[in-house]
């Protein structure tokens, strides 16, 4: 058997992450109990950094998995392959997580196929097992182990959802944008921008998030706006900065365009 | 641009009602005067913010900041002046500068949370012929230097307005100081004997409103109002119930249809061939048995000359929908494995041979995978909601259409949309006269073709009567239950909470609908509500769920909006 060289898992350096509220103390007391953990929140506000910070200040490797409608339970628990004397298992990665003692972390999970999303049903409870029926094997987790799962509960969506039964063994955090304060720290460090320029940049995106529900269907998330900052710092007038970054990618709507440029020139005027 | 260019709020309300509601958190209600823009200026009334129909200038680029810095400035009053002032024995040049330095307070706090639009604002103040020392050109000088603090004036009124107001403002934003300084400053205009004259007197620049708002109303002042009052005129007009004679010949063109199946659901029965329904009842927590009765209709066929005119306006939108659906048309993906032939090879059935060879078995030979698509099987109910409010004609709309004549539109594209992309569509409608007269009418069947006479029939219905959104649901819900397709929907199109004649608690409603829609839920037809009030957040995420439901504030947008929901909730 192919043993994976867990070394690329590690989180070397520590990921920066400014916590909002007690979400590293709630996330370390979960993990102590190695209760599963949910992660709600909109794109963009943090969800991903965070479990790498949170796997960096564990010691833990991270597996991430970024799920879509193509896969398969093969593609996270396992299949044959075949090599010049055979057959041989290679582990997937929610497999080797779960052998290794990693943190699992499926990212988007609502957008993998319900059965898909069922298979990780027994390492959510108390039995903490894998069954790999193709091998015969029954898969009892490191004691490192954690699953976790990101989700976004804001895009409507009538025919796809998380079932009850799945979003019921986890724990979760409800992720939002940071406090202003919060935000403008993080977008003055991530973006290499001043005080006043991060100022009107989380100006802008509060701005924006009023919209959502009404003409957005997602407000602008602190990852846009580290980019807009990220382009100013490389010399982008900051409104034209804005308009790539945060104006042109979220509408395609003239009306709604033409409001958010004159939100952006309320505050870079 | 050399001739006089024009733009006007039709042009500019689309964006500017997002980009207000956006700074402030608030829709708000933008309203046309036909007075000539020259001779009025903005006015903010609890309807909303009045503007000028139409702006003309040479400076073209202009117009559109104009429109935007009237509807900024309007809704920083909204948002910060927040006491009224009093009006006893203050003498006009007071009046006129009080409201002067109110404006400059609110744009102040305005431009504190967001800088750029001072620069917005500025671009308003027009430097040449200042020298003047009228007293409209010495208030606009105060203006101008209170909104720009690093301008100097070399007129020593102005420079103490300026010190006057920055000190009274020196400790926390400060409304009621401004009255006394404004005493102060005018008494000053009085004793250098120039001549103020209040008849003529227009606010400068032309993007501030005419402050009367901000004045105690017991005298109410002559001018300017005769717009407002006109204005309200029209609103009765429009929203008063449609006269007793109207709607009798209205209801003389339904007949009643006898309803095939009786309903089989737990505690409802039929009761003289129409089906009823029990209703929740939150203050005993028990259903009602029984309750609602349901009386169907279908609408006989009226002219649609009117909804196939409005619909062309919409051609461009219908192609781009076409196109759009033609990927759903195509079909569902779906994954097929261990297939004699196919798209690509699946890699564990490769395994399977190549381990069966070795061992010297019969190789299953189906080794490859492809995508098939899967025609789609979804039946979509359109339910409208019928009720009087429905009549309510649209205010900001050049032609001043009734919402019900947008609903007709959106009901038409989507019904086209969904014939395109091969699911089906119903629509019906509802209103109600009390629990025993639910009228529930039908103008377009499962598998019926989105013909002349469903226009016709779309067209013969006004909005009369209240909204029992609970009992309809419950029926739609049933009529569901017969469908064959694989996913069911509901989609409630309403503009307002659920409430009838006989229930004198709204919220009872609003609980009854609730337990409709989860009932309807469990048994596999999930709700989905469009609202076009704006202020439905708060009860239609009760009655539909927190993800279930749609606010759209502009009405005009809702024949693209729904076609294209649709699409989203069936990506």
């Amino acid at each position: 058997m192919q043993q994976a060289d867990m070394k690329q898992y590690q989180v070397s350096e520590e990921p920066y992450y400014l916590p909002v509220r007690e979400e590293l103390t709630q996330f370390e007391a979960a993990y102590s109990a190695r209760l599963p953990m949910m992660l709600k929140g909109p794109t963009g506000c943090g969800k991903t950094r965070f479990v790498e910070h949170m796997a960096w200040k564990l010691g833990r490797p991270l597996i991430t998995v970024s799920c879509n409608e193509d896969t398969t339970a093969s593609d996270l628990i396992g299949r044959f392959l075949l090599d010049a004397k055979g057959t041989y298992w290679q582990d997937g990665p929610l497999t080797l997580a779960a052998r290794a003692g990693a943190i699992c972390y499926l990212d988007e999970v609502v957008e993998a196929r319900q059965d898909t999303v069922v298979a990780i049903h027994p390492l959510t409870d108390a039995r903490r097992c894998l069954p790999i029926d193709r091998k015969n094997e029954l898969l009892q987790a490191h004691p490192d182990f954690q699953l976790v799962i990101s989700y976004n509960p804001g895009y409507q969506r009538m025919l796809k959802d998380l079932k009850q039964s799945t979003k019921q063994r986890f724990v979760a955090l409800d992720f939002h944008y940071p406090s202003a304060q919060v935000e403008i720290s993080i977008v003055m460090h991530e973006g290499h921008v001043s005080q006043k320029i991060a100022t009107h940049l989380v100006g802008i995106g509060n701005k924006m998030r009023n919209l959502k529900g009404h003409g957005l269907e997602e407000g602008a998330s602190t990852r846009m706006l580290v980019y807009a900052a990220t382009l100013i710092a490389k010399g982008i007038a900051p409104a034209a900065a804005c308009s790539m970054a945060l104006v042109q990618p979220i509408s395609d709507d003239p009306d709604m365009l033409e409001a958010l440029q004159n939100v952006v020139l309320s505050f870079f005027g | 641009m050399s001739a006089a260019t024009s733009y006007g709020l039709d042009d500019a309300s689309p964006s500017l009602r997002h980009y207000l509601r956006a700074l402030w958190r608030r829709d708000f209600k933008l309203i046309a005067c036909d007075k000539p823009a020259a001779e009025m200026r903005p006015f903010i009334s609890e309807m909303g913010i009045h503007l000028p129909r139409q702006y003309n200038s040479h400076r073209g680029s202009l117009l559109r900041d104009l429109y935007r810095a009237a509807a900024a400035h309007a809704a920083a009053h909204d948002a910060y002046s927040t006491i009224q002032f009093e009006r006893k024995k203050l003498k006009p040049v007071q009046l006129a500068i009080i409201a002067l330095l109110e404006d400059a307070r609110v744009e102040q706090l305005a431009i504190t949370a967001m800088p750029g639009l001072r620069h917005l604002w500025l671009s308003f103040f027009d430097p040449r012929g200042r020298d003047s020392i009228a007293v409209e050109a010495l208030l606009l000088r105060l203006a101008h230097v209170l909104l720009d603090p690093t301008r100097e004036d070399d007129n020593p009124w102005v420079m103490k307005g300026k010190r006057l107001f920055y000190e009274s403002q020196s400790e926390g934003s400060n409304a009621l100081a401004l009255r006394e300084i404004g005493s102060q400053l005018g008494n000053d205009i009085g004793q250098m004997r120039a001549q103020f004259n209040a008849k003529s007197y227009l606010v400068e620049p032309v993007y501030r409103d005419d402050n009367l708002f901000l004045w105690d109303s017991d005298v109410a002042p002559e001018e300017t109002r005769e717009e407002d009052a006109g204005f309200n005129k029209h609103i009765d007009a429009a929203q008063s119930t449609p006269r007793h004679d109207d709607q009798a010949s209205n209801e003389e063109r339904f007949r009643p249809r006898a309803v095939a199946t009786a309903s089989d659901e737990d505690d409802s029965g039929s009761n003289n061939d129409y089906p009823t329904y029990p209703e929740w009842d939150e203050r005993t927590g028990h259903f009602r048995p029984r309750w609602c009765r349901i009386i169907e209709q279908v609408p006989d066929i009226a002219d649609a000359t009117q909804l196939k005119q409005q619909l062309s306006k919409h051609a461009s939108l219908s192609a781009r929908l076409a196109q759009l659906l033609q990927a759903r048309k195509m079909g569902i993906p779906q994954r097929q494995q261990r297939q004699s032939e196919g798209d690509e090879i699946e890699l564990d059935a490769l395994v399977r041979v190549q381990a069966a060879q070795r061992a010297g078995h019969t190789p299953d030979l189906n080794i490859f995978k492809r995508i098939r698509q899967q025609k789609p099987d979804l039946s979509v109910l359109l339910l409208l909601d019928l009720s009087v409010s429905t009549n309510a004609k649209l205010l900001n709309s050049s032609d001043k259409t009734s919402l019900l004549s947008f609903i007709r539109e959106a009901s038409v594209l989507l019904g086209e949309a969904i014939e395109l992309s091969g699911d089906q569509l119903a629509i019906h409608g509802f209103r109600s006269n009390g629990r025993h007269e639910v009228n529930y009418l039908r103008f377009k069947e499962f598998g019926q073709s989105l013909d002349d006479a469903v226009l016709g029939r779309l067209s013969a219905v006004d909005g009369a009567l209240s909204t029992r959104m609970g009992a309809a649901i419950r029926h739609a819900s049933q009529l569901m239950r017969s469908s064959k397709s694989a996913q069911r929907l509901i989609l409630v199109l309403t503009d307002g909470e659920p409430h009838d004649i006989d229930v004198f608690h709204p919220q009872v409603l609003m609980h009854d609908a609730a337990k409709a829609v989860t009932r309807s839920a469990a048994e596999g037809t999930p709700v989905f509500c469009v609202s076009v009030d704006k202020n439905a957040d708060a009860y239609v995420s009760k009655i539909f769920g927190a993800h279930q439901y749609l606010v759209i504030d502009s009405v005009e947008q809702l024949p693209q909006r729904l076609p294209a929901l649709y699409l989203r909730l069936t990506a």
